[in-house]
């Protein structure tokens, strides 16, 4: 089907604001009159609070302070398990853990005063950083230190091993990952009257709606929430501002006037969520003819010192643990333990990421050791349409991962790249080339039954010259949903671009769409949209633009404007199971494979990425200047997690907390990426489209990790793939 | 003090300004020019790039007093007459903008590349703007809509110039404002010193709490970091230009200490004899720290991973340090006495830098780090031969960076195995574990090195 307005490169809706600076970013709004805001965090790793102590000859007239006793509500952050307190009273589980909060018009002032605070804490110098610490229990944060298990089954692996040919086990780590946005976390709170404001750079409004209603024992009507522009959020602003809204509310509270909240870069990398660390058990078995009859995996994520959302990113990891693999015999073993360090949240592939450096790096590992080529590998055991995944759900038509990695190898034309690569090697003295690629894929949208206990409402509103404006929850941060959003309510109500607009994103103006995540934003709110222009079409049968506005205009006589509404409706043929894990994790999947060749410096262990090519089935391409955008960003960012980024810790505290030292790829480090698209259409998301903004931060990790063992025919398991950790891994291997 | 200023050619005059107020509080705060950015506050990430004087700078590494008399241009003043430039027009469809957070240091990076005659060529392109973090393109789109400004942006002359400046200006009065911010609440005392010899008096009077505001690139980091303890600093503003001379006579090159790593990287003098400077010039910090960061000040900085250090060790440079009354020569190869301790002296500052014209067989600079930009070298080596005489210098590896004398002596011998070159090494250098690397790593890496410039150099 030929679209107009869908597949077409408008121009954002966002960016004169942006390239003229005139887009209001939180701390770019200045009342006439406010407070800054600071919190009063915790300068041990574990702990338990005796008390704060202002000092008694400082003049401490114009500051407002609060602690968890002005605390109206509950004193909890809610989320998926809502174990963490704003600010705690008694126990201490990390450094720079909430206690307090204080606030001052002047930021000299207010520095002035917390330095004349003291916070009394018996100090338990016994603390878990790690995986492998929590799991020695050393400390017992909880009991056992476990948060949370989970499992995936399939046939008997017992038997699978049994009857394997070969079998290959090792263990992978990776590490923290900051999503390192370059707007900090920022809010800005206020009252009216009765009604708490809180306007900031955010991903879901209605969470920290959430938040703040049980904080404050407040109905929606009392907690607007609006959004600020987004400085990148990329999952570090989807559970945090849930926390800093609360904390500015609070100070606002006392203030009596407005209260701002901007982290400094230090402190948001200091004590703001992070991708979750983890540790993967990997073992695959495989037959005589190399297929890939059982797996086996423990996969462990470092949840921080609360669980809070941890769970749904276990799951998630979890059901893209078995890779694009057809295998009869599984068993996943997930678990969530406790360590003391901030509580890890969100970000971009959301699990995935971490449990597909694992099973993408294992297969290479496995093609090394049976001496048969990678590429031949996958294809022996690529899952085939009408296959099915280990938690049993069926895949029909929407299975592209032969079809990418087809285009892929056409694309880089492997015979002659392999050559070039080889003829290199074999001159080069201090540099070795290699090529690696991973298969990777990922299920958009919530997970299992989530989206129908979202049950997000969306909405289009008709005003009177015709205008259509767009009623989301969900916020631009940049990835585009504001622009993709406002193409898709065009093209399904045949009007031009340029009659629709957004409404602000306000829980007093917007319905709860859902929360911004997920890669859910275009496929399932983009849906529950083209749904409500139905309605919209079905009331006010106009043909064409000739007749719109006069029949616009007879429908709605005296009344300025009308509403449509539309509720999420799952596709019939989803099923899930909760309690088992079993059947449609999700609606479909997008489908991808990476190719990377990189250069080695035999001296220094340094990588140079050379070439990154990308194929991915995305289904119908919205909008292709901001997709193939979303995933070169991803890209780069999963090069960094590939090669350079890593939380470094200093007694049990995060240490290189800066630009300087956690280092994210510069504008130098990345070459020219070739990126395209195979548009198979999902027939359930709009006009055809599916989630595409976690997918590129699969896959990066370990086709570099899969470069490297091409160029040195070394096997590493540890993220970073770091020059130390390669030089070490060549010397040993030598 | 009183905050003269041109901004996007509109005048404002400021009363009552803190003299270590940043820049990028009076556009933010006080003149509500919020469309640049802070994104670190520590230089780090290009989100606060104007333009000061025609030259690049980042608005929250400078200080008021820095600033004072100067024109400016902000993202706010590439729209002109209600017209965009043709540069942002290309950023709004390219894709190069998605949070847009980093867009108007890019903007202004690239503005400013392209106004100087920059090329098309892509690793031009990535240098210039090389400063500048972005977190959610990717950077190639940002790249393909600078290349595809090109050819599209002309620039009249004078553009920009105090011409529309001859409106009335804007008055604000600060005086009585209580609420205002500087670097940090540990206040700094800052002068503006106008000539040589104030700057000395200075120098002596404060001694050891004296510092020197040159690009300021280390000074304010550290303030900010609570790590600077000095508490008075003279701002140079107003002799950098009679210090940051590059010159030659028929036996030396003269560089004054206060040019910046940018004049270095463009100077023809430098490109002709010094390459090796150059190549440092260019990989220290990003091209923002460049065109601000002075020679003098990483000298003076002395830190272990001061990248033009190994680089003016293989020429064997001199120093030359002035004093109210006098001037001394220093070899720079023993101006460091250990972890940041220097030799010099109270009242004395660097004044210029003097490098001995000769021929070499070969030269060579390189580093490692943990990526291609903005990076700290996790270890540099630097080489120079010459007839029989070879000098190698390491950064990163020491508690300064050093000439490696104990390998120079045994370096070109024919016998020479890698396990000697090791225990030679070791007699030169211990390098230690830090929050970038490990003393074991930049030993190998060291070593390898140098192994592999030996292969080049024999072959030679
Ligand atoms: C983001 C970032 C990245 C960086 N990357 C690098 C890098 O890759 N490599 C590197 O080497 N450095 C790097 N630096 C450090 C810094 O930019 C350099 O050391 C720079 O050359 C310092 O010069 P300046 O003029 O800015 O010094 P200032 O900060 O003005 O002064 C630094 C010190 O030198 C003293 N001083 C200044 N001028 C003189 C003089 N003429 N005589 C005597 N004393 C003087 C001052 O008192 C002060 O102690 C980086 C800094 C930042 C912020
Ligand atoms: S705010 Fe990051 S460089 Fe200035
Ligand atoms: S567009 Fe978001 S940081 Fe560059």
């Amino acid at each position: 089907m030929k679209h107009k307005v869908v597949g077409a490169n408008v121009t954002r809706v966002d960016v004169k604001e942006k390239v003229t600076g005139a887009a209001k970013y939180t701390d770019d709004i200045q009342p006439d009159s406010f407070y800054w805001g600071a919190q009063i965090g915790s300068n041990v790793v574990s702990g338990v609070l005796k008390g704060v102590i202002k000092n008694p000859d400082f003049d401490w007239s114009d500051f407002v302070y609060v602690d968890a006793s002005d605390i109206p509500g509950e004193n909890e952050v809610e989320s998926v398990v809502s174990d963490m307190p704003l600010l705690a009273t008694k126990e201490i589980r990390y450094w720079g853990q909430p206690i307090a909060l204080l606030a001052h018009r002047d930021k000299h002032q207010l520095e002035e005063g917390l330095k004349n605070i003291k916070i009394e804490i018996e100090e338990n110098p016994i603390y878990v950083s790690t995986i492998d610490e929590s799991l020695s229990l050393k400390k017992e944060i909880i009991p056992q230190n476990i948060f949370k298990k989970r499992k995936i089954e399939r046939g008997d692996i017992e038997s699978g091993f049994e009857n394997a040919k070969y079998v290959f086990e090792d263990i992978y780590y990776t590490p923290h990952q900051e999503q390192m946005y370059i707007e900090p976390n920022a809010i800005i709170s206020w009252w009216e009257g009765e009604k708490i404001v809180v306007k900031g750079s955010m991903q879901c409004p209605y969470y920290v709606q959430a938040s703040i209603k049980t904080v404050f024992h407040k109905e929606d009507k009392d907690v607007e929430i609006i959004q600020a522009y987004v400085g990148g959020a990329f999952g570090g602003k989807e559970d945090y501002p849930s926390i800093l809204g609360a904390h500015a509310a609070l100070l606002a509270m006392k203030a009596n006037e407005p209260v701002k909240m901007v982290y400094e870069r230090a402190q948001d990398i200091s004590i703001t969520t992070k991708r979750h660390p983890s540790k993967t058990t990997i073992k695959m078995g495989f037959d005589e003819n190399h297929k890939l009859t059982t797996l086996q995996m423990e996969f462990i994520l470092d949840g921080g010192s609360y669980e809070t959302m941890s769970s749904v990113i276990l799951a998630r990891g979890m059901l893209h643990a078995f890779g694009p693999y057809e295998i009869p015999n599984v068993k996943i073993d997930g678990i969530i333990v406790a360590t003391n360090t901030p509580p890890n949240g969100a970000f971009r592939g959301f699990g995935a990421p971490q449990s597909f450096f694992a099973t993408e790096s294992h297969i290479d590992y496995c093609a090394l050791k049976m001496g048969i080529s990678p590429f031949k590998l996958r294809e022996i055991n690529f899952v085939q349409r009408g296959g099915s995944f280990p938690t049993g759900q069926l895949l029909e038509n929407d299975v592209m991962i032969r079809e990418v990695y087809d285009e892929l190898l056409k694309r880089v034309n492997y015979p002659v790249l392999r050559k070039e690569i080889d003829d290199f090697n074999s001159l080069s003295n201090t540099k070795r080339r290699g090529f690696g690629i991973a298969t990777f894929f990922h299920g958009a949208g919530f997970t299992g039954s989530g989206e129908v206990r979202l049950a997000s409402i969306a909405g289009i509103r008709l005003d009177k010259n015709g205008k259509v404006a767009v009623l989301v929850a969900n916020t631009e941060m940049g990835q585009g949903a504001h622009t993709v959003l406002s193409q898709i309510v065009a093209e399904a109500l045949e009007l031009p671009f340029d009659m629709i607009y957004m409404e602000e994103v306000n829980t007093q103006k917007v319905p709860n769409s859902g929360p911004t995540v997920a890669s859910r934003t275009t496929m399932i709110v983009g849906e529950v949209l083209r749904r409500a222009c139905v309605k919209m079409r079905d009331a006010i049968k106009y043909n064409s633009l000739d007749d719109y506005l006069e029949k616009v205009s007879q429908y709605l006589g005296d009344k300025e404007s009308e509403s449509f509404f539309q509720q999420h409706l799952q596709p019939p043929k989803i099923k899930w199971d909760d309690v088992n894990y079993r059947g449609d994790a999700y609606g479909t999947y997008a489908w991808a494979i990476y190719g990377v060749e990189i250069e080695v410096d035999l001296r220094s262990f340094e990588v140079t990425l050379k070439n990154i090519i990308s194929v991915m089935d995305i289904g119908e391409v919205v909008h292709p200047i901001l997709a193939s955008g979303q995933i070169e960003g991803g890209i780069v960012q999963s090069m960094g997690y590939a090669l350079y980024e890593n939380i470094i810790f200093k007694n049990g505290r995060f240490w290189n907390a800066d630009f300087t030292n956690y280092i994210i790829p510069s504008i130098v480090d990345i070459p020219k990426m070739d990126v395209s698209f195979l548009n198979n259409p999902y027939s359930y998301g709009p006009f055809g489209a599916k989630g595409i903004g976690e997918l590129p931060m699969n896959g990066g990790a370990p086709a570099v990790n899969n470069a490297i063992k091409d160029a040195l025919g070394i096997h590493l398991t540890k993220l970073p793939l770091s020059p130390e950790q390669i030089m070490e891994a060549y010397e040993r291997d030598l | 003090m009183r905050l003269e200023l041109v901004i996007n050619g509109q005048r404002y005059t400021i009363d009552g300004v803190l003299e270590d107020r940043r820049l990028l509080d009076v556009l933010r705060e006080d003149l509500h020019l919020t469309g640049t950015k802070e994104g670190c506050g520590e230089g780090e990430c290009g989100a606060c790039t104007i333009i000061m004087n025609n030259e690049i700078r980042l608005a929250c590494l400078t200080t008021a007093i820095q600033a004072n008399n100067s024109e400016i241009l902000t993202i706010e003043g590439l729209e002109k007459d209600g017209k965009l430039a043709p540069i942002q027009e290309i950023f709004m469809r390219s894709g190069a903008v998605q949070c847009g957070f980093c867009t108007p240091g890019f903007l202004i990076s690239a503005y400013h590349y392209l106004k100087n005659g920059g090329s098309k060529d892509v690793d031009s392109i990535r240098h210039a703007v090389s400063g500048n973090f972005c977190r959610c393109t990717g950077y190639s789109k940002i790249i393909d809509g600078i290349q595809e400004s090109h050819d599209l942006m002309s620039f009249e002359k004078n553009e920009n110039s105090s011409k529309n400046s001859e409106k009335e200006a804007t008055f604000i009065d600060l005086t009585t404002e209580k609420k205002q911010n500087s670097i940090n609440s540990n206040k700094k005392n800052i002068f503006s010193v106008s000539t040589k010899e104030e700057l000395c008096e200075f120098l002596k009077k404060y001694g050891s709490e004296a510092g020197i505001l040159a690009g300021a690139t280390d000074i304010i980091p550290s303030i900010r970091k609570g790590g600077e303890k000095r508490l008075y600093f003279a701002d140079v503003s107003k002799i950098k230009s009679q210090f940051s001379e590059i010159v030659e006579d028929d036996k030396n090159i003269y560089i004054g200490a206060m040019a910046t790593f940018k004049d270095i990287q463009h100077n023809p003098i430098i490109k002709k004899h010094l390459f090796e400077l150059v190549h440092a010039a260019k990989t220290i910090g990003g091209y923002t720290i460049q065109a601000m960061g002075t020679i003098g000040g990483n000298i003076a900085n002395g830190s272990p991973a001061a990248d033009s250090v190994p680089a003016l060790l293989i020429y064997d440079a001199t120093i030359e340090l002035t004093s109210l009354n006098s001037k001394r020569e220093i070899k720079l190869s023993s101006f460091y006495l250990g972890y940041k301790k220097m030799d010099i002296m109270r009242g004395e500052f660097i004044s210029k830098i003097v490098i001995e014209k000769k021929q070499f067989i070969s030269t060579g600079f390189e580093e490692v780090g943990s990526r291609k930009a903005v990076f700290i070298s996790k270890v540099s080596l630097a080489h120079s031969l010459k007839d029989e005489e070879l000098i190698l210098a390491a950064g990163s590896v020491s508690a300064f960076p050093k000439r490696l004398l104990e390998v120079e002596k045994i370096f070109l011998k024919q016998d020479l195995t890698k396990d000697t070159l090791l225990e030679y090494l070791s007699k030169d250098v211990i390098p230690l574990d830090d929050i970038r690397s490990t003393g074991e790593y930049r030993q190998k890496t060291l070593l390898n090195l140098l192994w592999s410039l030996r292969e080049n150099l024999l072959k030679k």
